[in-house]
């Protein structure tokens, strides 16, 4: 039990916990301490003096150390300067003035002083209208300014840092948040002061500029409008967007989002979404999103979007645009006709509700239904995922977090910030991977292992010195597995021995403690929660077969999945937006995008959360679970089709781990600390404040489950080649921003982030085929070939090729390649 | 000359480095000096010392050059006594010393540096009390 200390802030007595901030204290009883500098996710520095305050303390006998009485009160001393509430802890008996004369004159000046080289552009300023500065100026400032206009300082409006972020250093205060929230909560260090007095600037020191994931954060916290998105500066005024509650879709994570709409001139004077703002959810995202995030939403409005149902009437006929009516029937009609060798495959991108209605369609029809994933494992993380009641943000010094071939960075951003921030509350963090990673800095063990070893290193992982013992003294263990260096086979093996050590030690079925996913989707989870399986041979599984593709691509992530559709005997396709896969369908269903209808993802740690719609449907597209409805009418098969909710009914009352859940009880809220929204902006940033609900977490599988399951055989075949001599061993690894349909869509402000098709090397395995940086190389294995371009990283293990996936070149899996030199690029 | 007596005149002592001006130098000169100086010393890190040394070396500018009216001077004195108590090191404090004791002692040395001109600003007084 912490200490607690009792105050009175301007008459109010508040009791808090020793080593609470003065500005926290107030807040708690409602008493608004303005701030610019402060956050409350940040240390305190009281560089920006607007919380100035009167502080009091009792006054103690210089001799006696008593505290000296008056009236049968402790006396209070006032010192006869005013103290910034933010730096100031709360002390016993301590009496806070914030609003005496003193204190307003203070918080007055203070704005004055600002505002004298602040450009006031108001008018034209991305930040007006959700402008801590403009509001606090409101609230406390002079009125008028004393400061000749003719003598402000005139500097850079339009100074990149970075191709994401513009500062504008004329509205810059100097309060240092963003360099700060970079440091401190990132541990990307690219951001600082450059000169002094008047002339101080924020400045990036890294090369690209601002080069960090988080980057679009700062903006959020900047209390100014200095920092700017490239993707929303100029676009739109914050009072004219509409506001909807949104998950996002890009990794497991499943941060809490806003998407911020309004009608666009450019669309017609359609409602598009303008911006992705976070929401507050401190026990899934806190108040941050990565940049992926916030920027890739362009496809959702973008011309490949499908907007008609299409049709082949005949085999080598056109295709042509059809009513919902006649085309699904079209396909359902073969889909009957196939009995089994109806295969069904479906993406982690969709939602719960689709994934239900899909798996349902597949079982009564007698049909196959089939993951689309790279990774496996899934099976167990149902098992033995994390319990109920799971937080990241609040594990510290008695919890262990394992990292296994994952690099969180790229593939879920604000896991790696949460486990960072464990790893300084005193979590043990234990990282395990073939390559250094961004992670490791904050690790306290970093286990390397050659690329095919990773299951062993997990078995030797509770025998190895330090470990051993912080294993051993961990109450609580988590272990993350990811895909980086391995295929669907490896994945399985990998998940299977982290459930295996998880079992052996008891870290199961408990808050805190089981497996976690790093999986490629937003809602892979949730598939596996249902019992989808991945196909461990998927070309050979829809060769043949009459396919119903449902949010996935195969034809353009890979070769060897196009031919072996190409053999398909029909092949019916339900997207978003144009694909490669598309092109090839009998059948076309055009689906809405997760902005255009409601539904639910199960992140990876296994919570279930709501997006709501956001902007009006594309086209004639449908939601995902009601073009699988119709279809499943023409096969004699009765599906919700109309609300998904009622979906989400069936499904709660079919699917065990859903046993409980509702569309209400997902929705529910509970005030979070720091309090963030529209009236809290100048405290916790432009965060918006979670009003549509904090989701809920799955039920853990009983113990009888789980043990049926672990004692379940497991492949222990070694999945990885061995390369011979002047071959390279190449794997798959993630990257953040691939070259992925989605990503490529907002390509027009992520271009430089995303890049050309590469694959990473050892500058000493480069020397043997005698290749250098930036140069074109022609990389073979299997049935493929391809010229990509070589960066050289000491990171990667030597005889080891980096292949990024969705980068130009379809991996799978861990392969041996051949690497040749070409001529070099003009 | 030592630490007690220059404090009973207004005054600090410091690190004991003195200037000498006979009085044919205008006090402005020597206010003038001295908050470029601060100006330029400053960290910029809190907000009082940044803009209020960055304000001051403005106004004394205007008047120390002849285009300052009345009204600068009390501006001066009110800025830097804004600056008074609120920074987040003693450079800022320091950096009012001269300006309010040289304004107060040497009253006419600023009448004379300024024109009688209406300000060029609008006083505001809301209460602001210096």
């Amino acid at each position: 039990m912490t200490n607690q200390v009792t105050l009175t802030i301007d008459g109010k007595q508040v009791t808090v916990p020793a080593g609470t901030g003065i500005v926290e204290a107030a807040k708690r009883v409602d008493i608004d301490i303005p701030v610019f500098c402060h956050h409350p996710k940040l240390e305190p520095v009281g560089m920006c003096r607007m919380c100035l305050v009167e502080i009091g303390r009792p006054m103690r006998d210089r001799a006696t150390g008593q505290i000296v009485m008056e009236n049968g009160a402790p006396k209070i001393q006032f010192l006869p300067k005013l103290e910034t509430a933010c730096t100031n802890k709360v002390e016993e008996g301590m009496v806070v003035l914030s609003q005496s004369a003193k204190a307003r004159e203070g918080q007055r000046s203070t704005i004055e002083f600002l505002l004298t080289s602040h450009p006031l552009d108001c008018p034209v300023c991305d930040k007006g209208g959700e402008c801590p500065l403009q509001n606090l100026t409101l609230a406390y400032g002079p009125g008028k300014s004393r400061f000749l206009f003719d003598e402000k300082l005139r500097l850079g409006k339009h100074v990149p840092l970075g191709d994401l972020i513009v500062l504008d250093q004329e509205r810059c205060i100097q309060c240092a948040r963003c360099i700060r929230y970079q440091d401190e909560i990132v541990g990307d260090s690219v951001l600082g002061f450059d000169d002094r007095s008047r002339s101080t600037r924020i400045i990036t020191s890294s090369d690209p500029g601002f080069d960090s994931i988080f980057s679009g954060n700062t903006t959020d916290i900047c209390p100014v409008g200095a920092l700017t998105t490239r993707d929303f500066r100029f676009e739109a005024r914050p009072w004219e967007l509409e506001a909807a509650a949104s998950i996002c879709t890009q990794c497991p994570v499943g941060c809490n989002t806003t998407l911020n709409t309004r009608r666009d001139a450019r669309t017609g004077g359609d409602f598009v979404v303008k911006r992705v703002m976070p929401r507050q959810n401190e026990e899934v995202n806190e108040i941050w999103i990565c940049d992926k995030g916030r920027f890739v939403h362009h496809y959702t409005d973008s011309k490949k979007r499908l907007t008609r149902p299409l049709a082949r009437r005949g085999k080598n006929e056109e295709r042509t645009p059809l009513g919902w009516e006649a085309a699904t029937k079209l396909a359902a009609d073969q889909f009957l006709a196939a009995k089994e060798n109806f295969v069904v495959l479906a993406s982690g991108k969709l939602a719960n509700e689709d994934l239900f209605n899909l798996k349902s369609l597949a079982d009564h029809a007698g049909g196959q239904v089939y993951l689309y994933s790279r990774m496996g494992g899934g099976e167990l993380t149902a098992q033995v995922g994390v319990g109920a009641g799971t937080n990241i943000g609040t594990m510290g010094r008695e919890t262990a977090i394992v990292v296994v071939a994952s690099d969180l960075y790229e593939e879920a951003p604000v896991w790696y910030q949460r486990l960072k921030q464990a790893a300084e509350r005193g979590a043990t963090l234990i990282v395990l991977n073939a390559r250094e990673t961004k992670l490791d800095r904050f690790a306290s063990f970093v286990v390397r292992y050659a690329y095919g070893d990773e299951t062993q290193a997990v078995h030797d992982l509770d025998h190895k010195k330090g470990i051993e013992d912080a294993f051993k003294q961990a109450e609580n263990v988590v272990i993350l597995f990811g895909s980086d260096g391995l295929g669907l086979e490896g994945t399985s093996n990998l998940a299977a021995a982290c459930a295996k050590l998880l079992q052996d030690t008891g870290h199961v079925g408990k808050p805190n403690n089981g497996l976690i996913g790093v999986w490629e989707r937003a809602n892979d989870q949730g598939a596996w929660e249902m019992g989808f399986p991945v196909a461990d041979d998927l070309a050979a599984a829809l060769n043949g077969k009459s396919v119903y593709l449902v949010a996935a691509n195969p034809v353009g992530d890979d070769p060897k999945l196009a031919s072996a559709l190409e053999g398909a005997a029909f092949v019916a396709v339900q997207d978003v937006m144009e694909t490669g896969t598309t092109e090839i369908a009998d059948v076309v269903l055009p689906a809405r995008a997760f902005t255009e209808r409601e539904g639910t993802f199960t992140s990876g740690e296994r919570r279930v959360q709501r997006f709501y719609v956001a902007v009006p449907p594309t086209g004639e597209s449908e939601a995902d679970f009601a073009i699988t409805a119709r279809l499943a009418r023409h096969m004699g098969i009765k599906l919700e089709g109309k609300s998904s909710m009622a979906v989400f009914e069936e499904l709660a009352k079919s699917v065990k781990s859903f046993k409980g859940l509702s569309y209400a009880r997902i929705s529910e809220v509970r005030p979070q600390w720091p309090v963030v929204g529209r009236s809290e902006m100048y405290y916790g940033g432009t965060t918006y404040e979670n009003t549509k609900g904090l989701g809920a977490h799955l039920a853990d599988a009983g113990a009888a489950e789980r043990n049926e399951n672990a004692s379940q055989p497991r492949a222990h075949r070694e999945s990885t080649p061995r390369p011979r001599q002047n071959q390279l061993l190449a794997v798959p690894i993630t990257r953040l921003y691939d070259r992925g349909t989605t990503v490529m869509m907002s390509a027009h402000i992520l271009r430089d982030r995303i890049g050309g098709p590469y694959i990473a090397l050892h500058p000493e395995t480069a020397k043997n085929p005698g290749v250098e940086a930036g140069q074109l190389v022609n990389i073979s294995f299997d049935s493929v070939s391809a010229d990509m371009t070589v960066t050289l990283d000491d990171t990667v293990p030597v005889g080891v090729a980096l292949v990024p996936r969705e980068m130009g070149l379809a991996i799978s899996e861990p392969v041996v390649a051949e690497v040749r030199s070409l001529e070099k690029v003009q | 000359m030592d630490y007690a007596t220059v404090r009973t005149l207004g005054g600090d002592l410091g690190s004991a480095s003195v200037i000498i001006l006979d009085d044919s130098v205008s006090m402005d000169w020597l206010v003038n000096k001295t908050v470029h100086f601060f100006k330029h010393e400053s960290c910029g890190k809190c907000t009082p010392c940044r803009e209020g040394t960055y304000w001051m070396a403005n106004i004394i500018d205007r008047i120390h050059s002849g285009r300052g009216t009345t009204g600068d001077v009390d501006l001066l004195l009110n800025v830097a006594k804004q600056i008074q108590g609120k920074c987040l090191c003693a450079l800022g404090e320091f950096a009012t010393m001269a300006v309010v004791t040289g304004i107060e002692r040497f009253p006419q040395d600023f009448k004379d540096a300024v024109s009688p001109a209406p300000p060029l600003y609008v006083m505001q007084n809301e209460g602001q009390q210096v």
